[in-house]
C-alpha cells in the first residue's frame, strides 16, 4: 500500500487507555484496556457492508464517538457506538443499521468525513 | 515513583478525511491540578515539500498555554512526507476539558491524530527534559529514534508518522503503543509509542520504536523525555568541606 492507493475493507481504529501495555497482549489485534471498531465495504462500491464493535472487559472506554456535538465535544455526538456490557466481546451492526439513525452512513466516504475518538 | 499516567487521560482522537484545515478533538477529560498534558500529535501532509502546522487549544474560557517542543517536519533532512510533534501544557487548575488540534497543509493532505496523555508528578508539576526526532526515507519497517536521557525515573513518549500509510503499527523495544490509530490505507497511518514503564537514566541513551505494518520510505518519529519531579536530575558537582580540629 502506497500513498495515494484507494482505501481497502475493513477500516480498523482501536483506542487503547491509559493501562494499555503491548507486553501483556494476549492477542495483539484486539488488545487488553482497548476498544475497536472494523468497518467493512465493498472494495470498488465504497458501500458499507457491516462494522463490528469489540471492547476488553479491562477498558475503560464504553464508546467509540464520530463526529462532535453542537458544543464541539465529542461527548454529546449522536453518532455513537455505545459498548456499555460488551466484556471480552463483540457486537455486529448491519449496514442497514449503519444507514439510518444516529448513524446515517452509508459509505466508507462517509464515515470517515468526521473525526472518530472514544470515552 | 512519583511520576505517573493519570487515569484521566483521553482516548486516541484523529480526523482522517485528507482535507485541510482538519481538528481532532479529545472526548471530554478532567486533569487533576498540578498534572502536565503531554499532546502527542501524527499528522499527513500535502508532500515532502511541504511541512504541516499545528495549532493545538482546548475548550476552557482562559486556555491553558500549550508549547512545542520537537517537531519532525516534512522538509527536516531527509525530507519525508507527513510529520510528528508534540506540545505540552502544565494545568494549574482542575476542570473538565477537551483538546484540539488542527492540521493545515497548504495543497491539502492534513489528516490528524492527537494522543493527549495526563502526568502527574505527586502533586508537583512533572517538567520537560530531552527530546529527539527522525526523518527516516530508508526503505524498511522500522522506525526509532533516541535522546540521552537527563532524569532518573523519567518517561518516554513519542509520534509515528507513516506517509506511506502501510497500515498498523506494534510497539518497539521496551514500548508500548497507545492509541493505536489503526489503519489509515491510502491515507496515513499513526503510532504513538511510549517506553512501557518510566525507565529513563541520567546519561543513558532511551530509545523510543515503533515498526509499521509494511516497508515504508517516508517516515517520521518525534520523541519527549518528561521528568519525574521527585527523581533524581543530572547531577551537579557540589563542594564539600571538611577540617580536622
Amino acid at each position: 500500500m502506497a500513498k495515494g492507493d484507494p482505501l481497502v475493507s475493513p477500516y480498523v481504529m482501536t483506542f487503547g487507555d491509559y493501562l494499555q501495555d503491548s507486553a501483556s497482549d494476549v492477542d495483539p489485534t484486539r488488545p487488553a484496556h482497548a476498544v475497536q471498531i472494523r468497518v467493512s465495504f465493498d472494495n470498488t462500491t465504497h458501500v458499507l457492508t457491516g462494522a463490528v464493535v469489540w471492547r476488553s472487559a479491562s477498558c475503560l472506554w464504553h464508546h467509540i464517538v464520530c463526529g462532535v456535538g453542537a458544543d464541539g465535544s465529542p461527548n454529546s455526538s449522536a453518532f455513537s457506538f455505545d459498548l456499555t456490557g460488551l466484556n471480552d466481546a463483540t457486537r455486529n451492526i448491519t449496514a442497514n443499521q449503519l444507514g439510518r439513525p444516529p448513524y446515517n452512513v452509508d459509505t466508507i466516504d462517509q464515515f470517515l468525513a468526521v473525526q472518530i475518538t472514544a470515552y | 515513583v512519583a511520576l505517573a499516567i493519570d487515569a484521566s487521560s483521553p482516548a486516541l482522537a484523529t480526523a482522517p478525511t485528507a482535507t485541510t484545515p482538519e481538528t481532532a478533538t479529545t472526548a471530554s477529560f478532567t486533569p487533576p491540578a498540578s498534572s502536565l498534558l503531554v499532546v502527542l500529535i501524527s499528522s499527513d501532509s500535502n508532500s515532502a515539500t511541504v511541512n504541516p502546522s499545528y495549532t493545538v487549544t482546548d475548550n476552557l474560557g482562559v486556555h491553558l498555554t500549550y508549547t512545542q517542543r520537537v517537531f519532525a517536519a516534512s522538509t527536516d533532512t531527509p525530507a519525508a512526507g507527513g510529520g510528528a510533534a508534540i506540545y505540552t501544557a502544565p494545568v494549574v487548575t482542575s476542570a473538565a476539558m477537551t483538546v484540539s488540534v488542527t492540521t493545515t497543509s497548504a495543497g491539502g493532505g492534513a489528516d490528524t491524530a492527537a494522543q493527549v496523555q495526563v502526568l502527574t508528578g505527586g502533586g508537583t508539576t512533572p517538567t520537560v527534559g530531552a527530546n529527539g526526532k527522525a526523518n527516516i526515507t530508508t526503505s524498511g519497517t522500522a522506525v526509532s529514534c533516541s535522546y540521552t536521557g537527563t532524569g532518573a525515573g523519567s518517561w518516554g513518549f513519542s509520534a509515528v508518522s507513516d506517509w506511506n500509510a502501510t497500515g498498523t503499527m506494534t510497539a518497539g523495544t521496551g514500548c508500548t503503543m497507545i492509541g493505536t490509530a489503526g489503519t489509515f490505507t491510502g491515507l496515513i497511518s499513526y503510532g504513538f509509542p511510549r517506553r512501557t514503564s518510566a525507565d529513563g537514566t541520567v546519561g543513558g541513551t532511551i530509545t523510543l520504536a515503533a515498526t509499521l505494518a509494511a516497508v515504508s520510505t517516508a517516515k517520521h518519529i518525534a520523541a519527549l523525555e518528561i521528568l519525574d519531579p521527585g527523581g533524581a536530575a543530572a547531577q551537579i558537582p557540589t563542594l564539600v568541606m571538611a577540617r580536622s580540629i
